[in-house]
């Protein structure tokens, strides 16, 4: 209770300060006069008797000070009056104050964006119940498993308190309950076991899920769970959708239920909008792999039971592993390893971690050069207020109080600066998230800042307001009321190393950095252009349709692909049209075992497993890929006809052990089937931009079908228009039949240019940011060394100096400061290759466009910086610049 | 403490007079400055210990009184308890033997 009484009594204070302000006042003057009266009844004059009073009192101002700092918190008073005064200060110089909020606004909001992508997709958790029991199982080299391991590691496990399986699955859905009516829509979505719903402790939003008893016979549980956003968007939201026939793939399927909102499972970038057994994948694929061992193509991820470690899980596993690698051949040295979920286990998470954190970095230092800058700035504004700091200390202001004071203002600025920083990149973000990559898969990124990214922002406002306000506040402490009194300053400051001469040449330094890194890193996207991708993807539109989704069969289906080849290849414009199983570089890429022809053991280690297509012909000559030797594949390369392949120059090199391989055979499959090389082409890139050369095989369309197709054309038209023809050419030919991913070739394989643009944007905007500030901080510096040596100055022209020893006695100094600096800044920079290189591709800091450039831009920066004072140096003129002070 | 004290011998009375009183008292030992005198008031009346009104002096001046409260009688108490047994201590530490 007592507390509460104080608290009232402070609260009271606080609203009548005055007052009491007032009270006090009188309070001494009453004892003064009090004291004054005793003294001249000892004997003493009025006057002498009223100095005597005084000196016994003391120093009235901080006697008051003490008083009223009993009364309030002391930092909550002192902070309050800290901050009128930093805000008086901050208006009487709103040209300062700019440049110090906008320089943080930029460093605070580009580490606010950088980490909440961090954030995003590295560090939050997924939406699901106890995210950091479940892990993903990653297989030796790969993310996938066969699904028959899947069910001895589902079965044998001790350590999962349940295990699932799921895989990313395109689906051709309509609305409509009987076939025939309706235009069917590619969709994407998922084929989960069982048990998904359940490991991953997900409430339905209505319906129910389907269990492990509803996912145990193939194609014999045709149920689907839509997405939150697809029932709002396809079913207009209605609840009347439970219990409801949809058709999959042309077949009926029964809705259970609806996920909640916000649920995508367990990869973060991708939204799928449908659930289906997985007990269904052969209707949905069209073809089973459910019970084969050689191919590999199920995630599967699991709850750990409590109390257990992933580490002893991932034991468990292993010895199951081994014993699986004995029994079957197709497994042998398998290693399992558990991994957070969300990036397809740690295939994408470890390069995600490796190229964020990177960015991270960078942006770190961005925002420590605008620290640096604003340290220095800021302690030349101290260093030109130290007269009146020292009047402060004289009249019985604490050095303490003082530094604090200078604190305070610089944590305001940093405050403002990242409150600014902070808007401007929710802003970005928001655009960010809403960004559909024009690509044909459901790709999004909700970067969102949630409260990680606040609190990161916060913090960051904070250590740079201390860090850039500390060399004021340090300079502050230093005060001699004494000398700095007498107007003597600026006869010392002009030789000694003060905190500024460090300041800069570390901020140039770090400013070349990041200038040679966004270099680097543009030059590495411009390179990457450049690189031989093996086709030309300029000039080439697309579109894809799956006739097996469409309900086809394969002859039906090989007529219908020849038929609408045709049709494309007679569009006005059109020079070539073709069509294939997938386009290189595109997501869907898949590959198969070869062996030798004269292999006889036919064990994985013996295999290569070189990317594999199905190509019309034409395809080469459409797609403008060089071939090296032989022939493309010609209409007469029928199933009546021997097997024939065209494949690339390390497929030739590895697998027939020549270049001059047409002619040649090699196996494929299971080993007893042979096929003749009837061409090989030049090596592209297939899965990344940044792979080693790698073996592709192109087999032809006619020997092997694929009902899933990209039908390509070559033109100069433009590809927009050209690509709604194609797309009204087709569904000419079938009004039903789903077409997606229609657009030009470069962006269909925009995904694999995506971490580059990133990075060259990121990188790009950094190198800007770090110029801007090495100008304002190069630029701060001179004109106060000309402001603060105006005397020294005019007094060198009065007896007669020449511009340019004037100059360089100006800048001598700070010319050789920068150029220190930057040569440190380059040396890193240099040395900063392996950072760089796990960031951009193609990346070489030792570049010597790079280096030339950077040092150029740093040397004009320099100039342009110090143009303005330089000029006013040379203007002084010696009869003002003696008569002021 | 001292002020405390003071208060109770002296019922309300101003700062001034509080510190001429404890001069007094210790028969001019204990000087006590303004420095601190006022600082101390100060917190003893955050704490509610003592309250103060404004009155007119003898000499028709007009001063701020501090008298103590029930909960400044309190605390007097429970400080004089513990002088008490600080002397003691000491006492018994110095005493010849």
């Amino acid at each position: 209770m007592e507390w509460l009484g104080e608290l009232w009594r402070r609260m009271m204070f606080l609203f009548r300060r005055r007052q009491f302000e007032a009270g006090l006042e009188e309070e001494l003057r009453f004892h003064l006069e009090m004291k004054q009266a005793e003294h001249v009844k000892d004997g003493m004059l009025p006057e002498e008797a009223r100095t005597a009073a005084l000196r016994q009192v003391g120093n009235a101002t901080s006697l008051k000070e003490r008083s009223r700092q009993m009364w309030i918190w002391g930092w909550f008073e002192a902070g309050a009056q800290d901050t009128r005064h930093a805000f008086r200060l901050i208006r009487r110089s709103p040209g300062f104050t700019l440049v110090a909020v906008v320089s943080l606004a930029l460093g605070i909001g580009a580490n606010t964006i950088v980490f909440s992508v961090l954030n995003a997709l590295v560090l939050k958790t997924l939406p699901i119940a106890e995210p950091e029991r479940v892990y993903f199982v990653n297989n030796s080299g790969g993310p996938s498993q066969s699904f028959p391991n899947y069910r001895d590691l589902r079965d044998r496990n001790s350590t999962f308190e349940s295990l699932f399986a799921y895989r990313i699955a395109p689906m051709s859905l309509s609305e409509a309950s009987s076939s025939g009516d309706g235009h069917a829509e590619r969709v994407w979505g998922y084929l989960v076991t069982g048990n998904y719903f359940q490991s991953l402790g997900t409430q339905p939003a209505i319906g129910r899920f389907f269990t492990p008893a509803e996912d145990t016979q193939p194609n014999a549980s045709p149920f689907a769970v839509l997405s939150y956003a697809c029932w709002q968007n396809r079913f207009a939201g209605s609840p009347r959708i439970v219990g409801k026939e949809i058709r999959i793939n042309d077949a009926k399927y029964t809705v259970l239920g609806v996920a909640p909102r916000g649920f995508h499972g367990t990869e973060s970038f991708y939204w799928p909008e449908i659930w289906v057994p997985m007990m269904m994948q052969p209707q949905i694929e069209g073809h089973s792999w459910l019970d084969s061992r050689d191919t590999f193509n199920a995630w599967v991820a699991g709850r750990l039971k409590p109390g257990i470690s992933s580490a002893q899980a991932e034991a468990n596993l292993n010895s199951i592993a081994a014993e699986i690698a004995r029994d079957h051949s197709d497994d042998e040295g398998m290693h399992l390893t558990l991994s957070a979920p969300g990036l397809v286990g740690a295939m994408l998470r470890e390069p995600t971690r490796a190229f964020t954190g990177s960015v991270m970095f960078l942006a770190v230092l961005v925002l420590l050069a605008a620290c640096l800058n604003l340290a220095s700035l800021l302690t030349a504004r101290t260093a030109d207020r130290s007269r009146d700091l020292a009047v402060r200390v004289s009249i019985g202001a604490g050095r303490g109080r003082i530094a604090r004071q200078l604190l305070t203002e610089s944590l305001w600025l940093s405050l403002l600066g990242g409150a600014a920083g902070y808007g401007v990149a929710v802003a970005l973000l928001r655009l960010l998230t809403q960004w559909r990559a024009p690509l044909d898969f459901p790709v999004q990124f909700n970067v969102n800042p949630d409260w990680r990214v606040f609190v990161f922002a916060f913090a960051a406002a904070l250590a740079t307001g201390i860090l850039f306000g500390i060399a004021p506040a340090r300079r502050a402490w230093k005060v001699d009321p004494a000398s700095d009194l007498k107007g003597t300053i600026g006869s010392t400051s002009g030789r000694r190393w003060s905190t500024r001469d460090v300041l800069l040449p570390i901020q140039v330094a770090l400013c070349c950095l990041l200038v040679t890194s966004s270099l680097v890193a543009v030059r590495g996207l411009m390179r990457s252009f450049a690189i031989p991708l093996g086709f030309n993807p300029d000039g080439a539109t697309v579109i894809s349709y799956d006739l097996g989704l469409a309900g086809y069969s394969q002859e039906k289906g090989q007529q219908f692909q020849k038929r609408a080849a045709e049709a494309v290849a007679h569009l006005p414009g059109v020079e070539s049209a073709a069509y294939s199983s997938s386009v290189p570089l595109s997501i869907d890429q898949s590959s198969s075992a070869v062996y030798p022809e004269n292999t006889t053991d036919f064990r994985p280690k013996n295999a290569e497993h070189p990317t594999w297509y199905y190509v019309s012909p034409g395809f080469f000559r459409t797609a403008g890929t060089r071939l090296v030797a032989g022939r493309e594949f010609i209409s007469q390369d029928t199933p009546n006809h021997p097997l024939v392949a065209v494949v690339n120059q390390t497929f030739a090199r590895r697998v027939v052990g020549t270049a001059q391989a047409v002619g040649r055979r090699f196996r494929l499959g299971d080993g007893s089937e042979l096929a003749e090389i009837v061409g090989v082409v030049e090596d592209g890139k297939y899965v990344t931009l940044t792979e080693s050369p790698q073996l592709a095989c192109f087999l032809p369309m006619l020997q092997r079908y694929s009902p899933d197709v990209v039908l390509m054309a070559r033109s100069s038209r433009n590809s927009s228009e050209l690509a709604a023809e194609m797309r009204q050419a087709v569904s000419n030919l079938d009004p039903e039949l789903p077409i997606f991913g229609v657009g030009n070739l470069r962006e269909m394989i925009g995904m694999v240019f995506l971490p580059m643009h990133a990075a060259a944007i990121a990188l790009g905007a950094f190198g800007l940011l770090a110029i801007m500030l090495s100008v304002t901080g190069i630029y701060g510096l001179a004109a106060y060394t000309v402001s603060r040596r105006s005397r020294e100055i005019g007094i060198r022209m009065a007896i007669g100096a020449r511009p340019s020893q004037v100059l360089r006695l100006v800048f001598g100094r700070t010319g050789s400061l920068v150029l220190a600096g930057a040569i440190v800044g380059l040396v890193l920079g240099a040395a900063g290759a392996t950072l760089m290189a796990s960031i951009v591709y193609q990346a070489s800091s030792r570049d010597p466009l790079v280096l030339v450039t950077a040092v150029l831009s740093i040397a004009l920066v320099g100039m342009a910086a110090a143009y303005g004072p330089a000029r006013r140096a040379l203007r002084i003129d010696p009869v003002q610049a003696l008569r002021s002070d | 403490m001292l002020i405390l004290r003071s208060l109770t011998r002296l019922g309300p009375m101003h700062g001034y007079g509080i510190a001429q009183h404890i001069q007094q008292m210790s028969r001019e030992v204990l000087q006590v400055e303004e420095g601190s005198l006022y600082p101390a008031l100060q917190r003893m009346l955050v704490k509610g210990w003592i309250a103060g009104e404004w009155r007119q002096t003898e000499n028709n001046r007009r001063a701020r009184y501090y008298r103590l409260t029930a909960a400044g009688k309190k605390q007097l108490g429970v400080e004089m308890a513990e002088f008490e047994r600080v002397v003691r201590a000491i006492t018994n530490v110095i005493q010849p033997a």
